[in-house]
């Protein structure tokens, strides 16, 4: 046995049921042992695309997701994955190949020194020096990658480690459980705040989909009848269409979510981690309310805000012992008369398709159990405003990074961790292009992954920005020499059809629900659409500034 | 304000260079430092005093989320000077660097 059986053994008993990768000089021991190991090798086009896929994989399974690539650029092409899972806080074990170890720091072909490199983006990360430890290293990896608060972990594999002799698999030690750290009292503190506020609200983020709290969290709101309002990542936490969620928080958020976090006399953050986006000029966010602050992390708990209270720790339990019958029924009132009185206006002038609304129809015709990914721009907005989600584990999207490139890898890593349901990659004409190369891993595993691309032409996000902050002066965001979309994924083996009219809305979902293999519909829509409401940045959440025409809330 | 930090970490590749990059990443300069390991321990021992505006405790949340990191202190301190003195810390220690950079 050599050290790359021992890397196959461990992956094995961690059930490790697919690795992503792209094979290379300093890796192949490793790749040549994958043929005959227990699960599948998923090769996709470049680098960037494993270590997405398997973040994408990991976050529509809950396993922990695996890319294997090669030392030099093979490694460095992994980076923005794995920064992207690590904002996310996404468990993902990522394994490189190095130069022998002799050759380390020679500036040998294809080394660069990762470890150092990706620092700062991993949860931790190893350098194998001796065979003998491979085995209980990559164990102990997946158990740091989803221990505590998720995130990914680095093994660098020099070439001579991975094919040195390994007698037998060492035994390794379990990672020490790190103790709860939640005062005996902030418990009854933080029920005492409750009881005692008169406008307590509920802030939802990503930390409720990662720790499997869903169900104890939606026992938690539908018990106290407190409004939520939700971060990008804890969308899907509570229903989207459920009574009591008035949506999400922050820069594109709901009027109705930010007027009450403005009027709230009592905040209970639940997983979240006062992120810029959400908070808007963090002197004045919330600026009448109490804090109860819940995360496993203690890092997250008083960075950006001050906490009354702080429950540090698992969240099942902490929301257990909060679930109590509570009657603030003229706030609620409030909350409820906000949410109507801003709800959606889907009614866009003219004769195009109108995104949001195509979003929001699309969101109540899909089965259950329907997986999208977003990549990063307006349409990242849109559908995080007006796609109708059933659990966050449903929604994919690049949050803390905001990676362009993240929807198409994401989709492969959620279809092959989900083969039997629908996945739907929502991107932009910006957007799908990073990662386009991908488009040739669905067509070879035949995926059937659906492409949903509005295509404004247009870096949209960035253009809005310009017109919005920047005196319209339009900067490199003009796409309109773009590729013809339907014939690059005909190319790949993957159907399309391209839609621009409003009349066409229904063919066009039906042909994403429904077509038997992958496909891409793109979409043609106005150039000048805007996401609405915007907070401009530094301003505080009640500063929403509307357009006109476009996707308003009334 | 000026902060003294303490830090027991294990000895594992890569643990002093994790450590005070989030010093760097997080704001809090560092004006000496002095890491000695124990290798019959495989314990890694550092004292930073620095300087920063931002609160002390989030230093210390920060680098207590470190795998290697067992123990951490953080704490205010009045001046740094007199202290470096007291324990004989050598004057190349104290002279800063950029006055000596042959970079300017």
């Amino acid at each position: 046995m050599i050290g790359a059986d021992a890397i196959i053994k461990a992956l094995e008993h961690e059930g490790t049921d697919l690795v992503f990768g792209y094979p290379g000089g300093a890796i192949m021991p490793v790749f040549d042992r994958l043929l005959d190991a227990g699960f599948k090798t998923i090769l996709v086009r470049h680098e960037q695309g494993a270590a997405l896929a398997a973040d994408g994989y990991a976050r529509a399974t809950g396993k922990v997701g695996v890319c294997i690539a090669t030392s030099g650029p093979g490694a460095t092409n992994l980076i923005t994955g794995i920064a992207n899972a690590y904002l996310d806080s996404v468990p993902i074990v990522c394994i490189t190949g190095q130069v022998a170890a002799p050759s380390m720091g020679t500036d040998a072909f294809q080394e660069v020194d990762i470890f150092g490199m990706c620092l700062a983006v991993v949860k931790h990360s190893f350098i194998a020096r001796d065979a003998r430890e491979l085995y209980g290293m990559v164990r102990r990896a997946f158990a740091i990658a989803r221990s505590g608060r998720p995130g990914p972990v680095l093994i660098d594999l020099p070439k001579d480690v991975s094919i040195q002799q390994v007698e037998t698999l060492e035994a390794w030690l379990e990672l020490e459980s790190k103790p709860n750290i939640v005062p005996d009292d902030a418990l009854a503190r933080a029920v005492q705040l409750i009881r005692d506020a008169e406008r307590p609200l509920i802030y939802v983020g990503g930390g409720v989909g990662i720790s499997g709290a869903v169900k104890a969290f939606r026992q938690f709101v539908n018990t106290t009848r407190m409004p939520v309002v939700a971060t990008l990542k804890g969308l899907g936490s509570i229903e989207t269409e459920h009574p009591l969620f008035l949506g999400m928080l922050g820069m594109h958020g709901m009027k109705a979510a930010n007027f009450a976090v403005e009027h709230c006399d009592l905040l209970i953050a639940v997983g979240a981690r006062f992120d810029d986006r959400a908070t808007g000029k963090l002197k004045e966010f919330a600026p009448r309310a109490k804090v109860i602050h819940m995360d496993i992390d203690p890092a997250e708990i008083g960075k950006n805000r001050f906490a009354e209270v702080s429950l540090c720790g698992a969240l099942d339990a902490n929301l257990k012992a909060l679930t109590l019958p509570l009657e603030k029924v003229e706030w609620l009132e409030q909350c409820l008369v906000w949410k109507d009185q801003h709800r959606w206006n889907y009614e866009a002038p003219g004769e195009g398709i109108y995104a949001p609304r195509f979003l929001q129809l699309l969101s109540r015709l899909v089965p259950r159990r329907t997986f999208v990914t977003a990549d990063v721009g307006q349409h990242q907005m849109w559908l995080a405003q007006h796609f109708a989600l059933q659990h966050p584990m449903e929604h994919l999207t690049s949050g803390g990074l905001g990676t362009m490139g993240y929807g198409l890898p994401a989709a492969i890593g959620a279809q092959l961790g989900n083969p039997d349901s629908l996945v739907i990659c929502c991107s932009g004409d910006g957007s799908i292009m990073m990662n386009i190369q991908e488009l040739a891993t669905v067509n070879r595993y035949s995926l059937p992954v659906k492409i949903l691309l509005f295509d404004n032409q247009r870096l949209g996000m960035v253009r809005q920005w310009q017109e919005l902050f920047f005196n319209e002066r339009y900067s490199a965001v003009d796409l309109s020499d773009n590729p013809d979309f339907v014939a690059l994924a005909k190319s790949c083996g993957v159907d399309g059809m391209m839609i621009q009219n409003r009349q066409d809305e229904m063919p066009g979902i039906d042909y994403l629900i429904n077509h038997p293999g992958p496909c891409l519909l793109h979409v043609r829509i106005d150039p000048d659409a805007n996401v609405w409401p915007l907070v401009p940045p530094g301003k505080s959440n009640i500063h929403m500034m509307e357009g006109a025409a476009h996707a308003v809330s009334r | 304000m000026l902060f003294h930090a303490e830090i027991l970490a294990r000895d594992e590749e890569g643990a002093l260079e994790r450590i005070l990059r989030v010093f760097r990443h997080r704001g809090y300069g560092v004006r000496s430092f002095r890491a000695v390991a124990d290798q019959e321990q495989n314990l890694l021992h550092i004292e930073v005093e620095g300087e920063s505006e931002r609160p002390l405790p989030q230093l210390a949340l920060q680098i207590e989320k470190l795998y290697e990191v067992i123990e951490v202190t953080v704490g205010v301190l009045a001046t740094v000077l007199p202290k470096f003195e007291n324990r004989g810390v050598n004057q190349v220690m104290r002279r800063p660097v950029y006055a000596s950079s042959s970079r300017g």
